[in-house]
């Protein structure tokens, strides 16, 4: 099957070493995205797809070294001005559309829900058969009320809550639920040494800043974009343990560094509703070799036993365990051996792509 | 436990709290000021004279902050920073009481709303020049 697989700027591209083999097609196998579009198509491909990724990205003709520093700049002043952002997306969605007349394609694929305008994804259907989006947030459990006039375009609606899952099904959707995986690329890591006992990477949110306040300061490291010195004053505590940020391969580096991963497992689009996700520090710490803590969800122990990841639901029951497997090593290598021999057998992205295809069944 | 001398505390929050968060946040007042009577204000609805009339009551300002940062919740404390002589402590929404170092915020939010000001017009520049003038649009 031939896929398109499409993508417009994302904040997190600036980051990655994107490769491109013209303006906008991407050598996804060279860029090497761990956690973007990239490992997607990668997994796609590795599924014996046949896989075009076409990234709507501005500045094609400057190359990405300076492109991605001059993407940074606009997304900085898209926040003050935000008609450029919506002129820069319509700008480039046409563009996209208009190289695609002539081209044949079977399958489209994207994760993005609202980059086209009803009237483009009109247009989009005419195109493909096949219409796949896969979305790590949940359409009906967010604050997105319109997203019905626009999920009515795709064919197959993939999703990471189960819940959402049943929502939509009730609504008359084709959805699926397909939880997060690991990413092709990351199954040649090597282990390295663990300087940081205990570490946190992630945004703070609100029941986040508990949690990371109840350890000691000493052993806990943590890396998040949003604690800045205004925070530092708020929790003055935590201003020793604060390592700064860290972005695309430096994030995995400093994963793999950590002996023990606090992972609380929260996904901010559910505005304080009960959620039962994955999320991908629970795929991407086991492609580091990191032990992990993560907070208990159904999703998560249905991939994963008890020997393998261990759960927490409650902040003393994380402070006990985090102390009980610091001092036990052997056990924690063990672990996350095993849980990590069985995300390579069956839940990296090339499993969760070779799933989307054998769904769609054509 | 913060000591208070005069037993006077103005609360001010501009911030619309659900019963749940704004009981919680009681407590944790409550809690730390144990003897003193707490006035609620708003400085959007205070006027500069009623200000300074009532001001002058207060032994200590909490001013509550919504998130992470001083800098986005200006509106709510540049007067106490500037013009209250008394003790000045934040509180947020997770209930971290904590002392607010009226240097350190008064630069921290005049350095935000330059940079704003600035990007602002950047940004509208940038739009008036490359977008603006063109009907196809010329981010590409």
């Amino acid at each position: 099957m031939k896929w398109l697989v499409f993508g417009s700027l994302q904040a997190t591209d600036v980051h990655m070493d994107l490769c491109f083999t013209h303006e906008c097609l991407t050598d996804f196998v060279s860029s090497r995205e761990y956690n973007g579009l990239g490992t997607f198509s990668y997994g796609l491909h590795l599924a014996d797809q046949d896989v075009v990724e076409y990234r709507a990205i501005p500045f094609a003709q400057i190359p990405w070294k300076i492109r991605r520093a001059s993407c940074q700049w606009l997304l900085e002043l898209e926040r003050h001005q935000p008609k450029m952002m919506e002129e820069r997306v319509n700008s480039l969605t046409t563009d996209f559309l208009r190289w695609l007349s002539g081209r044949n394609f079977d399958a489209f694929f994207t994760r993005e829900l609202f980059t086209f305008s009803p009237p483009q994804l009109e247009e989009l259907s005419r195109h493909f058969k096949v219409r796949a989006i896969w979305l790590s947030w949940s359409p009906g459990r967010a604050l997105a009320s319109n997203y019905a006039d626009y999920l009515k375009y795709f064919t197959h609606i993939y999703l990471i809550d189960p819940d959402g899952v049943e929502l939509l099904l009730r609504e008359g959707f084709n959805a699926y639920y397909l939880p997060l995986g690991m990413s092709d690329f990351c199954i040649n890591s090597k282990m390295i040494n663990k300087p940081y006992p205990i570490g946190f990477i992630g945004t703070i949110y609100p029941n986040r800043m508990q949690l990371l306040c109840s350890f000691n300061s000493k052993l806990l490291n943590f890396w998040a974009p949003n604690f800045e010195s205004d925070t530092s004053i708020m929790y003055p505590e935590l201003t020793e343990s604060y390592r700064g940020r860290v972005w695309g391969q430096s994030m995995l580096t400093t994963m793999g560094q950590v002996e023990v991963l606090i992972n609380p497992v929260h996904r901010s689009y559910m505005m304080g509703k009960t959620d039962n996700v994955t999320n991908f520090r629970n795929f991407e710490s086991l492609g580091e070799y990191t032990f992990q803590l993560s907070e208990f969800k159904p999703s998560i122990r249905e991939i994963f036993d008890e020997d393998e990841v261990a759960t927490y639901s409650e902040i003393n029951e994380l402070k006990d365990k985090v102390d009980y497997f610091l001092g036990h090593p052997e056990e924690r290598q063990k672990m996350v051996l095993k849980a990590r021999d069985k995300v390579l057998s069956g839940h990296l992205y090339s499993h969760r792509m070779k799933a989307i295809v054998d769904s769609i069944n054509f | 436990m913060v000591s208070s001398d005069k037993n006077i505390i103005c609360v001010s929050c501009d911030l619309k709290l659900d019963d749940s968060q704004s009981e919680n946040l009681w407590v944790v007042l409550r809690k730390n000021f144990p003897h003193s009577e707490f006035l609620q204000i708003s400085l959007n609805e205070l006027r500069d004279v009623d200000y300074e009339v009532q001001s002058k009551k207060w032994d200590s300002v909490v001013v509550l902050f919504g998130g992470y940062n001083i800098k986005r919740y200006y509106k709510n404390c540049w007067k106490h920073l500037v013009f209250f002589k008394g003790s000045l402590y934040g509180l947020n929404i997770e209930g971290r009481l904590f002392d607010l170092p009226r240097l350190y915020c008064i630069q921290s939010i005049i350095r935000f709303e330059l940079k704003k000001l600035v990007l602002g017009i950047l940004a509208n520049l940038s739009f008036q020049l490359f977008v603006g003038k063109s009907k196809s649009g010329d981010i590409k």
